[in-house]
């Protein structure tokens, strides 16, 4: 979704992960009590290809940040959420700040696997073990849930410039992935302008204009190798 | 027989075909006659001057014909892509092969090949000879939103939303 998108979606009052989340929550007069959300309402079609295949979204917004205010009992919504459209769909991608909080376990309530981007750089291979402790955390609390790594990819680094402290901390990383258990791809997605560019147009990587032959590959074939995975 | 003659029997054949073996399998069999045309070398022994507009010709004429055959049977159709096609060529709507790239991507069409507007507007124009009238009508709307100063606006639509808010 283009920003022009996006913007167009907010003005005609198109709902986000911040409705799933405050469905419930008590309203003002103007509104009338609380209803329930229809997950087909929440949900945008971004396009339908002649193929078959498609993507679907539900946006999100700034006013996310202010449902961490009151996070109490909203944690088992997305889920909710998500258990009525699940079966529509072969892959559903939850994007969430690493930061622990109700949303990533929200997250971790509907989600088989947990996809790590990180950055080959000393705050991540502080950060890393952080994220182990929350799934492990998680996963005491609910022991019925098999969420897991499905790996960890390294991106947004300059490709063929890489500093000896980057090499340190991928070095961190990867030892501290051994410990844990966790794959590492083998495929990494290096930092170039053209995924900027893809977001400002709404355009898929491959066929943003001017992105170089081999970021496609790159990307492809980290894509080749994440979806068996996972399963698909 | 005159061209005028020729070229009228030719759309009319053409319209047949599509009506009896759809758009799809009409355009591929095209395809492939030209492809055979090209490797037996019949363009290579044409004038240089009117090949480029042989060229252009052939897939011009398909479209139209394709048009044509839907106008009695579905009009509204038939009129909405006419005006669409028109635009299109004015370069009123989708003026760069970016935005027809950006548009094929909005409204389903997972691969459109070809490097220049010309060779793509046709591929499109199939494609959207494939959809339902409801379909088109609000896919082409889509068309307007798309241009390069809308690109460059980018994000800063948002950051001023963001901050109207």
């Amino acid at each position: 979704m283009s920003p022009q998108e996006y913007v167009k979606y907010l003005n005609q009052g198109g709902l986000t992960v911040h409705d799933i989340f405050e469905q419930f929550t008590p309203t003002g007069t103007a509104s009338g009590s609380p209803k329930k959300l229809d997950p087909l309402n929440a949900i945008h079609s971004r396009v339908e290809y002649d193929d078959g295949s498609l993507l679907h979204i539900v946006p999100s917004r700034l006013e996310l940040s202010w449902t961490l205010r009151n996070p109490h009992d909203k944690e088992t919504l997305l889920p909710r959420f998500v258990a009525k459209i699940e079966d529509k769909y072969d892959l559903i991608v939850i994007d969430c700040s690493p930061t622990d909080s109700m949303l990533t376990d929200a997250a971790y309530h509907c989600s088989r696997y947990i996809l790590v981007p990180i950055r080959a750089e000393f705050l991540a291979s502080i950060g890393f073990p952080l994220l182990n402790r929350s799934i492990q955390a998680f996963r005491m609390r609910h022991e019925d849930n098999l969420v897991e790594v499905c790996g960890l990819v390294f991106n947004d680094f300059i490709r063929g410039n890489v500093k000896s402290e980057n090499k340190l901390a991928r070095k961190d990383v990867i030892d501290q992935a051994v410990k844990y258990g966790w794959y590492v791809f083998e495929n990494d997605i290096p930092h170039s302008d053209s995924y900027f560019k893809a977001a400002r147009n709404g355009m898929p990587i491959a066929h943003t204009k001017g992105t170089h032959r081999k970021v496609k590959t790159e990307f492809a074939a980290f894509a080749n190798e994440f979806f068996p995975r996972i399963g698909l | 027989m005159s061209d005028s003659r020729k070229s009228g029997m030719l759309s009319d054949h053409l319209a047949l075909l599509v009506k009896h073996f759809g758009v799809q399998r009409v355009q591929a069999a095209l395809a492939k006659v030209s492809k055979e045309q090209a490797r037996e070398g019949v363009r290579a022994t044409e004038p240089v001057g009117s090949r480029d507009n042989r060229d252009q010709r052939p897939l011009r004429l398909t479209v139209s014909s394709a048009l044509e055959s839907i106008r009695d049977s579905a009009p509204e159709k038939y009129s909405i892509l006419t005006e669409f096609l028109g635009r299109l060529v004015n370069r009123q709507v989708l003026p760069e092969s970016q935005d027809i790239r950006h548009f094929s991507q909005v409204i389903g069409l997972k691969e459109i090949s070809g490097k220049s507007r010309k060779e793509m507007v046709p591929k499109l124009m199939w494609f959207l000879l494939e959809q339902s009238v409801e379909r088109l009508k609000s896919d082409l709307q889509r068309a307007d939103d798309i241009s390069e100063q809308q690109r460059r606006m980018g994000f800063s639509v948002l950051t001023d939303k963001l901050i109207d808010q």
